[in-house]
């Protein structure tokens, strides 16, 4: 039963808070529950008027019958008690005063108290919590009463049991717990506390009411009996049915009753018939010698009282299945309990299949992964897992990582027979808003998104039947997934209503697939971010090193520059001194012959002047002062000037500028310095007589940049001297013609200019070089 | 060539107070004249080079008739070949200085009618000579030709505004500079 169950600790803590009352509190708390106990309703007055009917006589079971007649229920239990004891009766014939007459005065006193008693209490009923068994308890009540009317009634003539009326006995039994029924109608929550912690702790019952309630059962029965001005053996066998016989005071008027109803009680203790919340059994036999019974007679002395106990229950209609039906329905109570815990069972069973399941995707998702995997990999095998774990007609994984600025996205996805993925930026409406929280997030341009090109990579608009299949409309979900509380992408996913996985879906499953998701897709971007880096680290090097060229070119240049200006200085003044005496000399000379030999040492020593100034010019040479001027308008007096004082003829040196549109912006005098140089260089490298050059400019209107390039069919260069072609000072033609700084100083002035120049040269086919200027300021 | 000069010209070549001159004047050892209709003294040169001679006095500085010319330059065969040249050509007195001191010093008692200053000198720039000659208010006609064998355009474009009338670069042709300092002294 279930008050066996209880924990013994919930009425430790129920007394120990009752103990901390003060006396007087204590005495308060009676009195509230004798006042309680006094606002149960009275008994109804038909049963004190049939109990008060004491004489058989024909007028009183007249009047009794009359009063049972006024009450139509009572009426009806009293004919259908008739027609269970006898048989024959024939239901036309049957009269409430003929069944008062059949059944006798006593059967029926006992029969309408046990009614209205049981009635009186039925309205009290209490609701749930309660655990005081109702049935039991009446059951016991009647057992007790029946026990006691037949130990009255069959006990040995002479004995002190056989003094007194078994409908007496009867009544006295039927009511003696009579204060439990109270207080379990006035307290029946406490009560049941009660009786659960007796249970548990397999104490008495009394004394733990008393502890509870300061009061207990047989001084509520009691008081309750004088209230309901019941007979008045009723109040002391309500008052000391658990009081030893021998230990009653003298003044008590019904001992008798006392003991038969005391050894009744434990008899029917005993034999289980019931349950009054007492559990424990006192030794019967000097009950029974109390009483003037043989204990060994007892047994059988009790033998019809089941039978009667039932038919009293009947009376009532009180556990009105015969023990055939109790079996059936305790087999039915058992097998509902059985398919119950069979149902949580295969709930139980289904959970774990899902759970299964997602460590199954897990498993399987990790195993498409290795260590090198890119984030479209992982995108890729998570999409797989996915709609493989949810039988998915398509999924889609995406991820645009926040640290990436969340505008790029890669996403593959995944349908019955095709598989694709996809890098694209992110329209600025679609970005997912940062979100930690595991739950779906709703994007409806987002699903509009992935359709879009899961339908784009699906090759032909037209053919969308794996993916937007109109008869069987599935709807779209998106789970995001979280990686150290950042969002960094999510899953989205079709759900179709034949999909049989759909259902078998489980939180849990979900979340540690996602979760695993989450770790794949941060692993793969920490990859990413370290790959992204090795490649910065890679040009930040490439880049330093050619600043640290270019570093070492302008040092070295710096270093020439100021060597220069030193040595302008240094051989300017004797230049000056020997050119200046060479001259006066000239003019002292008569001889023209030697007038022209001093005139070639002053000419010397001016050339001696220039090449230190041409020196100084590369090295340092004058900031540029650019303008913006068309190529052609800048080309054209620079090749006629050429044409005039060169051998080549117009046929021989050409030029040509595709876009007329085209202009330049640079240091005029400068770009004019290095297209002479260009020029000079290509027609060194010629011979007059076939010597093909050709300046050209491929450039349009609209390029940032002008590309000219000026090339000859010259000698052409060896690899080794067009890798030095561009330094100061070097020159593959022989020593002496020509100091070889045309092409470093052109070089040099495209350099500042903010231009650039390179060459190609081909030995015996020819060089040409190109020399790359901005075309408008930047 | 001056005739006539002034009792404050007379100070200045003789190096006296113009009082002395006065005082020699009106007692009759320095001859000469009043100018008519005022009481302005006037003395010819050929009394003023008599009373200088009969006093010792040195004739350097009585006006020759030649552009003086001041030749600048630390290195001593540039200045020994402008030497020799100018004082061939016989319109020009030269004098000369190896530094930017010497120089300035020069111009103040010299009173060159132009210079001929190289750009590096061993203690001070050429162009912080030039700029402290066009300081001085006294040396204002002086012209000033730059003649460096520096080759940096930058440079050659500060001398300029620094006050230099002119650059010449070394190694330079020598009549092409006789003629520009004529030029510019209106010798």
């Amino acid at each position: 039963m279930s008050v066996l169950t209880a924990r013994p600790s919930s009425g430790d803590s129920q007394r120990d808070s009752s103990r901390v009352e003060s006396p007087a509190g204590q005495q308060q708390r009676v009195e509230m529950i004798l006042a309680q106990i006094d606002q149960l309703p009275t008994l109804p007055t038909i049963a004190l008027r049939v109990l008060e009917a004491t004489q058989s006589s024909t007028s009183a079971l007249k009047a009794v019958a009359e009063l049972i007649s006024t009450d139509p229920s009572l009426t009806a239990r009293i004919l259908a008690l008739v027609r269970r004891a006898h048989v024959g009766v024939r239901a036309d014939y049957l009269t409430v005063l003929r069944a008062v007459v059949l059944l006798g005065l006593e059967t029926v006193r006992s029969a309408v108290l046990s009614i209205k008693v049981f009635d009186t209490f039925s309205a009290l009923e209490p609701g749930e919590g309660a655990a005081f068994d109702r049935t039991e308890f009446w059951k016991h009540s009647f057992a007790v009463a029946c026990a006691a009317r037949q130990l009255t009634s069959q006990a040995p003539k002479g004995s002190a049991a056989r003094r007194i009326s078994p409908e007496q006995a009867f009544i006295a039994g039927l009511l003696h717990d009579l204060g439990k029924i109270a207080l379990d109608a006035c307290l029946p929550k406490s009560y049941a506390r009660v009786v659960k912690v007796a249970a548990a702790r397999r104490v008495c019952l009394c004394d733990l009411e008393r502890e509870f309630f300061g009061v207990d059962h047989m001084v509520v029965g009691r008081r309750l009996a004088l209230r309901w001005k019941l007979p008045s053996y009723v109040p002391d066998v309500c008052w000391l049915h658990h009081h030893p016989i021998d230990a009653l005071p003298a003044s008590i008027q019904f001992p008798g009753h006392i003991a038969v109803v005391h050894l009744a009680d434990q008899w029917v203790r005993r034999q289980r018939l019931g349950y009054s919340g007492h559990i424990d059994f006192q030794p019967l036999a000097p009950l029974a010698e109390k009483a003037g019974v043989d204990e060994r007679l007892l047994d059988e002395l009790m033998a019809p009282l089941i039978e009667q106990v039932e038919q009293q229950c009947a009376v009532v209609g009180l556990g009105e299945v015969s023990t055939v039906k109790l079996y059936n329905r305790a087999l039915a109570d058992a097998n509902e309990e059985l398919s119950r815990l069979n149902l949580a069972l295969t709930q139980t069973s289904r959970r774990l299949h899902v759970r299964t399941r997602g460590v199954d995707a897990v498993a399987q998702f990790t195993g498409r992964l290795s260590v090198t995997d890119d984030l479209l990999d992982v995108c890729r095998a998570a999409a797989s897992s996915w709609r493989e774990l949810l039988s998915a007609p398509l999924s889609a994984v995406f991820v645009c990582p926040p640290r990436w600025g969340s505008q790029l996205c890669t996403m593959a996805w995944e349908a019955a027979d095709r598989a694709g993925s996809d890098v694209f930026p992110l329209p600025g409406d679609c970005v997912p808003r940062a979100t930690t929280e595991t739950r779906p997030i709703e994007p409806p341009a987002w699903s509009q998104l992935i359709l879009e090109h899961c339908r784009m990579r699906n090759g032909n608009g037209d053919d969308q039947s794996a993916i937007n299949d109109p008869q069987s409309p599935r709807e779209w979900r998106m789970l995001p997934i979280v990686h150290g509380g950042e969002l960094l992408g999510g899953v989205c996913f079709t759900v179709s209503a034949e999909s049989p996985a759909a259902e078998e879906r489980d939180e849990s499953t979900d979340e540690s697939l996602l979760a695993a998701l989450g770790l794949a897709l941060a692993g793969a971007i920490s990859r990413a971010d370290a790959g992204r880096l090795h490649e910065e680290l890679a040009t930040a090097h490439r880049q330093l090193r050619q600043a640290q060229d270019q570093l070492l070119r302008t040092r070295s240049l710096s270093m020439i520059a100021e060597m220069a200006a030193g040595a302008a200085h240094e051989l300017n003044n004797p230049l000056a001194v020997i050119s200046g005496r060479a001259q006066m000399l000239a003019m002292q000379f008569a001889d023209p012959q030697d007038r022209q030999a001093v005139e070639v040492i002053h000419e010397q020593a001016v050339r001696c002047s220039q090449i230190v100034t041409e020196l100084m010019a590369f090295a340092k040479p004058a900031s540029p002062s650019p303008a913006r001027v068309a190529l052609s308008a800048l080309l054209q007096p620079i090749l006629r000037q050429w044409l005039d004082s060169c051998p080549l003829s117009a046929a021989q040196l050409t030029w040509h500028v595709a876009d007329p549109a085209v202009t330049i912006y640079a240091d005029i005098s400068q770009v004019t310095t290095i297209l002479d140089a260009l020029i000079a260089n290509a027609l060194q490298a010629t011979r007059p007589e076939t010597a093909r050059v050709h300046v050209n400019s491929l450039s349009r209107g609209s390029d940032e940049t002008v590309v000219i390039s000026v090339e000859d069919n010259g000698v052409g260069m060896t690899p080794e001297v067009a890798e030095h072609a561009l330094d100061p000072f070097f020159s593959y033609r022989p020593a002496g013609r020509g100091r070889g700084l045309g092409l470093s100083k052109a070089h040099r002035l495209s350099e500042i200019n903010g231009g650039r120049l390179w060459l190609e040269s081909t030995p015996g086919k020819g060089t040409t070089v190109w020399v790359e200027l901005p075309a408008r300021p930047r | 060539m001056k005739s006539v000069y002034t009792t404050g010209e007379v100070a200045h070549i003789c190096k006296v107070s113009q009082q002395t001159v006065i005082r020699c004047f009106d007692s009759g050892r320095l001859k000469g004249f009043r100018v008519p209709g005022s009481k302005f003294r006037r003395i010819p040169r050929d009394s003023l080079i008599h009373f200088m001679k009969e006093n010792e006095i040195p004739l350097d500085n009585l006006e020759t008739g030649k552009k003086r010319v001041l030749v600048v330059d630390d290195d001593e065969a540039i200045i020994d070949m402008f030497v020799e040249l100018l004082g061939r050509d016989g319109r020009f007195e030269v004098r000369t200085a190896q530094t930017g001191f010497d120089a300035g010093l020069e111009a103040n008692d010299f009173r060159p009618d132009i210079m001929l200053l190289d750009y590096k000198l061993p203690d001070i720039n050429g162009n912080r000579v030039c700029r402290t000659i066009r300081a001085n208010p006294t040396l204002e006609h002086m012209k000033i030709i730059i003649i460096s064998g520096v080759a940096d355009p930058d440079e050659v474009n500060g001398l300029k505004t620094a006050g230099a009338d002119d650059f010449i670069k070394k190694p330079f042709d020598i009549n092409g500079v006789i003629a520009r300092v004529a030029e510019l002294v209106g010798a």
